[in-house]
């Protein structure tokens, strides 16, 4: 079998038992059970030499240390996520296994294993520099998200209490970092001193900065979502109560105390007036009045005058001609023609006309009062009235008599 | 603008009974941020019988009457407080309109901005926005006659404006800014549920004790 081959095998029983390799790197610290329900894994993970075991009776594998270093690599964003924990895990690991050995291996005189353990040192402080550095960002980062992939309000603001608290557990173990315990654990040794001393103040000054302002923000998102929250609930409430109860309206009735919003104080006009004995004011007075003098009346903005399409006469319409009208003529003109002398009621019932008998009357009074020719003149109309029975000084026209007038 | 101006635009617009927020009125608003012209105004404004006040979350100033209890000063807060509630339920509808057409928004507040062609494709795909839209339509606050939804939302966000809870900008005519009015109006509603909320409270403890007063 080829080398490639060899390679893709192996990757790909690490696929097919992914979630066994990942509950025993999570759950057990690398450790895998032998179990009825792991024993395809156990064997397929043995052939390719990516689980081992010393003892054959144990009961239990071992994760090789490639398999846990490369899933370490993949969780790094997820030991972010856990940063206050593994940021304590790891200088564990520097203080109390890396440091002494260094120190031990020193004071020995061990070349090579003071080298190799420096080395160790070096890496084991820049792996804590950049998980505290990346732990300090990912907070920067909600903070500009504002959580706004959580769609729901109430879920966001969990989520904001969530992250601020793992920001404050953070800073709680950034601030746990202390100058002269370093300081003393460095003592006099000029590698210690740098990494220490100078490389891990630098940073923890940096992350203490950006932790400091990603709180600040993180608080002040908390306060706005909150207040969200609160105001979602109160349009729900309202929604509901409206739903609830059709035609529903608050009433103030016998309270004493309002709040400020309730108290605004309703408009103020306003106007202003020239005072005509202000010399002061006189010449931009003079001006008002001699335009007033010279000026059209301006529309104002109230009064807008409109163009209006007048559609009336636009075409050529004959005047209807009053029926009441024409009789009234035809009257004028006998009685003149004729000398007659005629009741308007007389007239009424021989011309056989069409309304009440006070329209009658009322268009003999109008046309007689419009006719010209001499007409308005020569006719005589007398008022045949009798007086209202409760107000003796009121009269009820009940006829005209229409005769002409006689010359003298 | 000067001091001695910008004391007499804002006491003004404070005295037309206008809500200054950062929105509507920029500069009368960072000018009353500013704690001795807050306090200048106020004493001014206390001269007459009146105070400098702010809503809850400070993004708004307004005047108040300094002796609410005096006779008319009490019933224009009572007419004030009718005219609120005329339109409740239609703000309420609009604020329900919002989230439904923007689900995961903050709910509408000061700074919020909206545009007419999202709300518009968003009430177009959901039939509840649909429904509210037409109660909206329909009801005193907006008293559309269109037929068509953007002619209803165009007409809806026409009174927002008028009753200054709305700011447009642009040229476009459609794209709109809300103002801290809304601030002033969460804070009424808020009041309004605690004293229902009493009322409610008061309703069940009188019923507790005529139950007791039967047993």
């Amino acid at each position: 079998m080829s080398g490639m081959h060899m390679a893709i095998d192996t990757l790909k029983v690490m696929a097919r038992h992914a979630e066994t390799l990942f509950a025993a790197h999570m759950e057990n610290q690398g450790t895998l059970y032998d179990t009825p329900e792991n024993a395809t894994a156990i064997k397929a993970l043995r052939t390719h030499r990516l689980i081992w075991q010393l003892d054959s009776d144990a009961d239990h594998y071992q994760m090789s240390q490639y398999v846990t270093q490369l899933l370490d690599h993949s969780l790094r964003h997820y030991r972010r996520h856990q940063a206050d924990e593994s940021v304590q895990s790891i200088w564990m690991r520097l203080t109390n296994h890396l440091l002494i050995q260094y120190q031990d291996a020193k004071r020995r005189s061990l070349q090579l294993e003071t080298k190799r353990l420096s080395q160790d040192l070096q890496e084991c402080l820049h792996e804590l520099i950049e998980l505290m550095q990346q732990a300090t960002l990912t907070f920067a980062y909600y903070v500009t998200g504002g959580f706004t992939y959580i769609t729901d309000l109430e879920l966001r603001l969990k989520e904001n209490e969530y992250v601020l608290e793992r920001a404050r557990k953070l800073n709680d173990v950034l601030d746990s970092f202390k100058l002269d315990e370093l300081q003393q654990i460095a003592g006099a040794d000029p590698l210690l001193r740098r990494l220490l001393l100078k490389y891990l103040p630098d940073t923890l000054t940096f992350c203490r900065r950006e932790l400091v302002d990603s709180l600040h923000k993180l608080n002040n998102l908390l306060l706005r979502l909150r207040s969200n929250v609160q105001q979602h609930r109160l349009i729900a409430a309202f929604e509901a109560r409206h739903e609830r109860q059709p035609g529903w309206e608050p009433s103030i009735e016998g309270i004493m105390r309002l709040p400020t919003a309730l108290l605004k104080a309703e408009p103020w006009i306003l106007v202003a007036y020239p005072n005509t004995d202000d010399s002061q004011h006189e010449p931009w007075l003079s001006t008002l009045a001699s335009g007033i003098r010279h000026s059209s009346p301006q529309p104002t903005d109230e009064h807008v005058l409109i163009d209006v399409e007048d559609n009336c006469f636009s075409e050529s319409i004959q005047p209807e001609t009053n029926p009441l009208q024409v009789a009234a003529d035809i009257v004028f003109q006998e009685v003149i023609q004729h000398d007659l002398t005629l009741n308007a009621s007389d007239a009424y019932q021989l011309l056989e006309l069409d309304c009440p008998i006070d329209d009658w009357l009322l268009t003999l009074i109008n046309a007689l009062g419009s006719c010209t020719g001499g007409i308005e003149q020569a006719i005589l109309a007398e008022y045949i009235e009798d007086p209202d029975p409760r107000f003796p000084d009121q009269f009820w026209t009940r006829d005209i008599r229409i005769s002409q007038r006689q010359t003298l | 603008m000067n001091q001695t101006t910008l004391f007499a635009e804002t006491v003004r617009l404070l005295l037309e009974g206008r809500i200054i927020c950062a929105i509507s009125h920029e500069s009368s608003y960072d000018y009353l941020e500013q704690d001795h012209h807050f306090q200048a105004v106020d004493e001014f404004l206390q001269k007459i019988e009146r105070k400098l006040a702010r809503t809850t979350d400070h993004k708004a100033f307004f005047t108040v009457y300094l002796i609410p209890n005096e006779d008319s000063a009490d019933k224009a807060i009572r007419n004030q407080f009718k005219e609120v509630v005329l339109h409740l339920e239609s703000l309420v509808k609009f604020l329900s309109l919002c989230r439904v057409s923007q689900p995961g928004a903050e709910p509408l507040s000061a700074g919020s901005v909206l545009y007419e062609s999202e709300l518009l494709s968003a009430i177009e795909q959901s039939s509840a926005a649909q429904q509210l839209l037409d109660d909206l339509a329909k009801g005193r606050f907006v008293h559309s006659n269109a037929t068509d939804g953007k002619g209803k939302l165009k007409t809806l966000m026409q009174r927002l404006i008028e009753h200054g809870y709305l700011v447009s900008v642009g040229r476009s005519g459609a794209h709109y800014i809300a103002t801290a009015k809304w601030s002033w109006l969460y804070d009424t509603m808020s009041f309004i549920q605690a004293h229902e909320g009493y009322q409610e409270e008061q309703v069940q403890l009188e019923t507790d004790s005529a139950q007791q007063e039967m047993l």
